[in-house]
């Protein structure tokens, strides 16, 4: 902890006692200025001992920068963190990550579209806070056939000594994906066919309804309102057999998942990241929040160092799946 | 990069999952000279499996018009492009590459991504000729121009290149009949395997935001009835059921027999290498030369005999069993002036005369007090 707040003691004089110059009374006036005193020279020695920490807190971040560690910083309060524009980043300097090309594992990535990913880090007694930010000149949020997302990852490992490709059977790793798509779920509602192809209709939904239009010519069938009906629902698939991508509904634009290698991926069961992103000015900035610590076996904990990793796709460039960008393991450490 | 037998190309070839084959291989017949594009099988199939949000132009069974004709538009031509013309050795064993050989290591097959707007046309072409028919042109007894259409469905492929393309494996072939089927609880939505199947037949559904393909109708397939499409086809130009993987093609199996042992149907685009499992009939009034692009060297002798079907009379017995039961056929036999067909578990299932009986009755019929029109 940076300092628990100094304790000062305030002594109100007692309205009771009579005014004028008794023995008591001067004996009270010495104690008040004896304990003013004392706590004024407690308030030194913290204040000393805070810039002693100040600067030995500024040399270490210092030195890890220096070795391309990401210095996590630390902040007493819990601000707001989770939107990418809050007060609390602006003062936070930024780690520029390089990121490049995957080109060990079937699809590769041709064509890298991205460099450096700009990452921010704040902790707080509870919470660790990521705030991404990267260059990208085409906002790729809506779902179509040939369209692919925006998305950025964080890798962090679930085993000692972790391979950068994904993890292994005996290393897993665990990853946390923020999704444009899922943003814009969010944002406005579950992307709709007609969302882009407003003239897309079938003669025969089995079993929906319409959605407001009740008319018997009504083409206005809308996901998820139109297809309550558990026959209309068997319709679709891979949301049946409890697809997490085919869900409908989504809290969160981030995903917690699994992976030991390539093409392992898993969604958790249980996800606690929470998540935000916007683009603005060919820019994406994303933030990604989490508890430090938690009780899920497939979360990491993050203790005061560690190990992260990143990955970063440009949905116009056709980056899915392995077809990404991705940073090595760069050393973290929560700089109390 | 491993290799497999592909006996459809006369040669070994790179393919990144060889597995032992299947128990046994579902495949299809397609008569393309009967064909007439009523598109039954289409709406049968699509009626029954892909009527979902997300599923408006996806079309696991269609019929196009060739040459102009294309689901999704271009899907072929497009492929041809890339890979290069098919070259054959003696009209045997292909020179050339398939889509799983010449690329580096680390890259799925050759494939290309349709558009969108691909997808949303899928009657384009239909029924146009192969070329313009010059002023004061008459019939002279052969056709100047030609067009014929094919029906498509998922192959089923021996070699299936959505499979190598999937880097999760969320696609696989069932043991038991060979059939292919994206799994829907692990799929990611990738679209790799849209890129790499040459044929089109995986396909993006936007709303369940994970690949779909033709599941070969499965459920029926398990109980021993033919697919849908099959089923419903009222040309009866479809023959369903299974090649024999456990040994050499067996005679008394229709499908070994007319695509095995006598080579009447041929794979489409064999070149591509992923041995696909319908096999066509090729229609015998369009040019060699287009013919044999899509469907390999074997066109002349298929027309061959399927001109001289009248006097092959084992030959013609199994085209006699085309859509003559619901059941699947796994034996056949001509005897006398029948074809017998018997599904799995031995019963007879279809019994075909050669020469279909002509019945004449009276123009007044007594027993319901009407008169009969001359009509059928």
């Amino acid at each position: 902890m940076t300092s628990d707040s100094t304790s000062t003691v305030t002594i109100q004089p007692d309205r009771r006692q009579p005014r004028g110059g008794d023995g008591v009374g001067l004996f009270f006036v010495m104690i008040l200025l004896l304990a003013v005193m004392i706590g004024a020279i407690m308030l030194m020695v913290r204040q000393a001992q805070e810039a002693g920490e100040r600067r030995e807190r500024a040399a270490r971040i210092e030195s890890l920068t220096a070795r391309g560690a990401i210095p996590v910083r630390v902040s007493s309060a819990e601000p707001e963190l989770l939107a990418p524009d809050a007060p609390a980043w602006h003062t936070i300097p930024a780690v520029a990550v390089r990121v490049g090309p995957q080109n060990m594992a079937m699809p590769m990535l041709d064509q890298p579209t991205i460099d450096q990913l700009l990452v921010q880090t704040l902790a707080t007694p509870t919470r660790i806070a990521l705030r991404l930010s990267w260059d990208d000149q085409t906002p790729d949020m809506s779902v179509d056939a040939g369209r692919f997302s925006d998305a950025v990852a964080v890798q962090l490992p679930l085993a000692p000594d972790p391979v950068i490709t994904m993890g292994t059977p005996q290393g897993p790793v665990q990853i946390l994906l923020w999704k444009a798509i899922w943003q814009k779920d969010i944002d406005e509602r579950f992307q709709d066919v007609q969302d882009l192809h407003p003239n897309y209709w079938a003669d025969q939904y089995w079993f929906a309804k319409p959605a407001t239009d009740r008319s018997e010519e009504s083409k206005d069938y809308r996901v998820p309102d139109s297809f309550q009906d558990p026959a209309a629902q068997a319709y679709f698939p891979a949301r049946q057999a409890g697809n997490p991508v085919a869900q409908w509904t989504r809290s969160q634009p981030v995903e917690e998942l699994t992976a030991e290698g390539f093409g392992t991926l898993s969604t958790q069961r249980r996800s606690v990241a929470q998540g935000r992103g916007f683009w603005k000015n060919g820019r994406w900035t994303v933030t990604i929040v989490r508890p430090l610590l938690t009780d899920d076996a497939f979360d990491h904990q993050f203790h005061a160092v560690g190990q992260v990793a990143f990955a970063v796709w440009d949905g116009a460039a056709g980056n899915v799946g392995g077809r990404k960008h991705y940073s090595q393991w760069i050393p973290f450490e929560i700089v109390r | 990069m491993p290799k497999v037998d592909n006996w459809q190309i006369g040669r070994e070839m790179d393919y990144p999952y060889p597995a032992s084959p299947p128990r046994k291989q579902v495949a299809y017949v397609f008569d393309i000279n009967k064909c007439i594009e009523c598109q039954t099988c289409t709406v049968a199939c699509k009626t029954c499996w892909t009527t979902g949000k997300g599923q408006e132009t996806i079309f696991w069974n269609n019929v196009e018009t060739k040459p102009y004709g294309g689901y999704p538009v271009g899907w072929d031509t497009r492929l041809l492009e890339q890979n290069g013309p098919a070259r054959w050795n003696n009209r045997k064993v292909l020179a050339s590459l398939t889509v799983f050989e010449g690329n580096s290591a680390n890259q799925p097959p050759r494939g290309h991504r349709p558009a969108v707007e691909d997808y949303s046309a899928p009657n384009l072409g239909e029924d146009d000729i192969s070329g313009a028919i010059d002023r004061g042109a008459f019939f002279g007894g052969v056709h100047p121009v030609w067009m014929f259409y094919m029906a498509r469905i998922c192959n089923h492929c021996s070699n299936p290149a959505c499979l190598a393309a999937c880097p999760r494996r969320a696609i696989y072939k069932r043991d038991e009949d060979g059939i292919v089927l994206v799994d829907q609880q692990r799929c990611r939505g990738y679209q790799e395997c849209v890129k790499a199947c040459p044929y089109k037949k995986v396909f993006y559904n936007l709303i369940s935001r994970a690949s779909e393909k033709c599941i070969g109708c499965f459920p029926r397939v398990e109980q021993g009835e033919v697919a849908l499409c099959v089923e419903s086809c009222i040309g009866k130009i479809r023959m369903h059921g299974f090649l024999s993987t456990d040994g050499p093609p067996r005679p008394d199996n229709p499908l070994d027999y007319i695509v095995r042992v006598r080579k009447l149907a041929l794979p489409i685009y064999p070149q591509f290498g992923t041995a696909p499992n319908v096999y066509y009939i090729p229609p015998i009034h369009v040019p060699d030369g287009f013919l044999e692009q899509i469907f390999g060297p074997g066109v002349e002798e298929a027309k061959r005999l399927y001109r001289d079907l009248k006097n092959d009379r084992r030959l013609l017995g199994a085209m006699m069993l085309f859509g003559a039961t619901n059941r699947i056929i796994t034996r056949f036999d001509v005897q006398g002036e029948l074809a017998i067909g018997w599904d799995i578990n031995g019963t007879e299932v279809a019994r075909v005369p050669f020469t279909e009986p002509v019945y004449i009755r009276d123009a007044y019929d007594k027993r319901f007090d009407v008169y009969r029109h001359n009509t059928t």
